[in-house]
């Protein structure tokens, strides 16, 4: 049976309990949510931030009647973002989307190739999991997000190695695009992969693990797109005959492949 | 089901339509010549009407501008017209209107806003018996009759209005009348459908071979006339209309440049061959196109589907 959920594009009132400064021009919105339960990783809500339009964002982690919300200052909606304060009324929808498939990479070593702000939608992913090591990267080391979790991630015996595009003067570790920390041993001794971060980077990230041997229908990308309803109807997401607030935001490496397929007329 | 009924008949089926609390609309010319549907019961059918220029079905169930949430108290309004009985559209629509149905009805979310002014619409589709200029509704499966998205479909044959039923509705308002013999009407459809032209259905499809997709972006001028009417283009852009303490959602179009615009003035789609091709891959690839030719009607650009045919199919 088909499962039919109703909709009607109203947020719900939630409002701002803390915002944390991530990096320059980077921050998380802490916002109390009363289904922030049915929150699942990977997913996304539609934010309204009282005027303007609403704007998909991935939900980064989840508290008690809380949902955490990692935001760059880009557009217009985002601006006014950032103009709120601890304790003012925004609007929530959702979560909406595909989550990462945990019931399949809990049963194996998942490999994180992240870039930027990639880490938000991966965030409750990876530290779901037991076996997984995190390859992140970013501009430069001011850039990286949730610092203060490395330590503990790495007790628990997570491995993570970091990389900057550029180094300043306090940085120590390597140095370069987050493909050059990906080599044949690592790709071997993980069977499943997830990417997350700025499109170009998962396009070149992608192909590299699977040119080290990784299957695609191992490797997982979420894709970002343009979204006005977060359900499937408002047509701006659409890539082939996929809408990716519903049929994604996660999608694995063969299915976009297929995407591809299809839009070059290989498929019916 | 199907049912024989005179006009007579057929008007006393809208007058009990009018009975239940429907408004009937059917064409009528106003006065400068253009259809639109008027509020009554008409004395006759008008024989040379064609179809709407406007996809009216389209905006009963999804206006082009409504609002849909107070941004002061989060409060949901929904926009309705009340009971309509819509007489007289034409099977291409009704088919559009499936298709409309099928997508904000029928997959993971159902839309709320759509639903209730859909479950208010009565529909009485009235069966083509010559081809619109620039339509291809035979070779799209939408006409000359309806498969489907119709609740009552007319077809005239032989002075009579021979009535199919589509929902339980209808099974009822046309349960006292006479039988119709289907075989007759097989007759008659078959003897209508030679005068609409078919195409080869296997080559309208996408991908749009790269030199006809040229040709159609170096043509397009972006006004969205084709999108605006066309009856199952139903994107949809939401906003704060400057001043007013709504969000309102209104029709996009994906040939505006505005509807690919991300944050800071970035594009998906900055170029208008990629702006095309996900137009056509829409239309053909997925399949909404319903071959009523309004966008070849209203493009001033000669950048519309009579333009795509003429290049794809070249003589045929």
């Amino acid at each position: 049976m088909k499962l039919h959920l109703n909709f009607v594009n109203v947020p719900l009132p939630a409002r701002i309990v803390s915002i944390v400064d991530e990096a320059p021009d980077i921050k998380t919105f802490v916002i109390r949510y009363d289904r922030s339960a049915q929150v699942l990783p990977g997913q996304f809500v539609m934010l309204f931030p009282g005027r303007l339009w609403e704007i998909p964002i991935s939900v980064a982690w989840t508290g008690d009647e809380e949902i955490a919300l990692t935001i760059a200052r880009v557009g217009k909606v985002t601006s006014a973002l950032f103009q709120m304060n601890v304790g003012d009324k925004i609007g929530v929808r959702g979560p909406y989307g595909r989550p990462w498939p945990m019931d399949l990479l809990r049963d194996g070593r998942v490999l994180f190739v992240i870039g930027g702000l990639g880490l938000a939608p991966v965030l409750m992913a990876f530290e779901q999991l037991n076996k997984a090591t995190l390859v992140y990267g970013a501009r430069s080391s001011r850039f990286l997000l949730y610092r203060d979790r490395y330590d503990r991630w790495k007790r628990e015996g997570k491995e993570v190695l970091l990389t900057v595009d550029r180094a300043s003067e306090e940085w120590d570790g390597h140095v370069g695009v987050v493909t050059t920390l990906l080599d044949e041993e690592i790709v071997s001794s993980h069977d499943y992969a997830v990417v997350a971060g700025p499109p170009i980077m998962m396009k070149f990230a992608s192909e590299m693990l699977e040119k080290l041997g990784m299957e695609s229908d191992r490797i997982f990308l979420t894709l970002e797109n343009h979204m006005k309803c977060g359900v499937g109807l408002c047509g701006h997401c659409r890539v082939g005959d996929k809408y990716v607030c519903v049929d994604g935001p996660v999608f694995s490496l063969k299915e976009i492949r297929r995407l591809e397929e299809w839009a070059a007329g290989e498929v019916i | 089901m199907l049912k024989r009924l005179t006009w007579e008949q057929v008007r006393d089926v809208l007058r009990n339509l009018e009975g239940m609390g429907y408004t009937v609309l059917h064409p009528a010319k106003n006065e400068f010549g253009d259809w639109i549907p008027r509020q009554g019961i008409p004395e006759r059918w008008p024989e040379d009407f064609p179809n709407y220029l406007f996809p009216f079905l389209r905006e009963i169930v999804l206006p082009s501008t409504e609002p849909v949430f107070d941004t002061a108290d989060y409060r949901p309004i929904f926009h309705t017209y009340g009971k309509i009985a819509f007489f007289g559209a034409r099977p291409c629509d009704a088919t559009a209107l499936a298709y409309t149905d099928a997508f904000y009805l029928e997959r993971l979310f159902r839309d709320k806003h759509y639903e209730k002014r859909r479950k208010d619409l009565f529909v009485i589709s009235v069966a083509c018996t010559r081809p619109c200029e620039n339509s291809f509704c035979r070779t799209m499966g939408a006409g000359p009759f309806a498969g489907k998205g119709f609740d009552i479909q007319l077809y005239p044959v032989e002075g009579l209005w021979y009535a199919e039923a589509g929902s339980d509705a209808a099974r009822e308002l046309l349960r006292d009348y006479p039988d119709a013999d289907a075989g007759r009407l097989e007759e008659w459809r078959k003897k209508v459908l030679e005068r609409f032209p078919l195409y080869d259905r296997t080559k309208l499809r996408y991908p749009v071979p790269s030199p006809v997709r040229d040709f159609l972006s170096d043509r397009c001028f972006s006004c969205g006339g084709c999108i605006w009417l066309c009856p199952t283009c139903t994107c949809y852009n939401e906003r704060q209309p400057a001043g007013l303490n709504v969000v309102v959602r209104e029709q996009d179009a994906c040939l505006l440049s505005g509807y690919h615009r991300l944050a800071k003035g970035a594009s998906l789609r900055p170029t208008m061959k990629e702006m095309m091709g996900f137009r056509y891959e829409c239309k053909l690839g997925i399949g909404f196109c319903t071959g009523c030719g309004r966008c070849s009607t209203t493009c001033i650009g000669y950048a519309a589907m009579d333009a795509y045919l003429e290049k794809t199919l070249g003589g045929e």
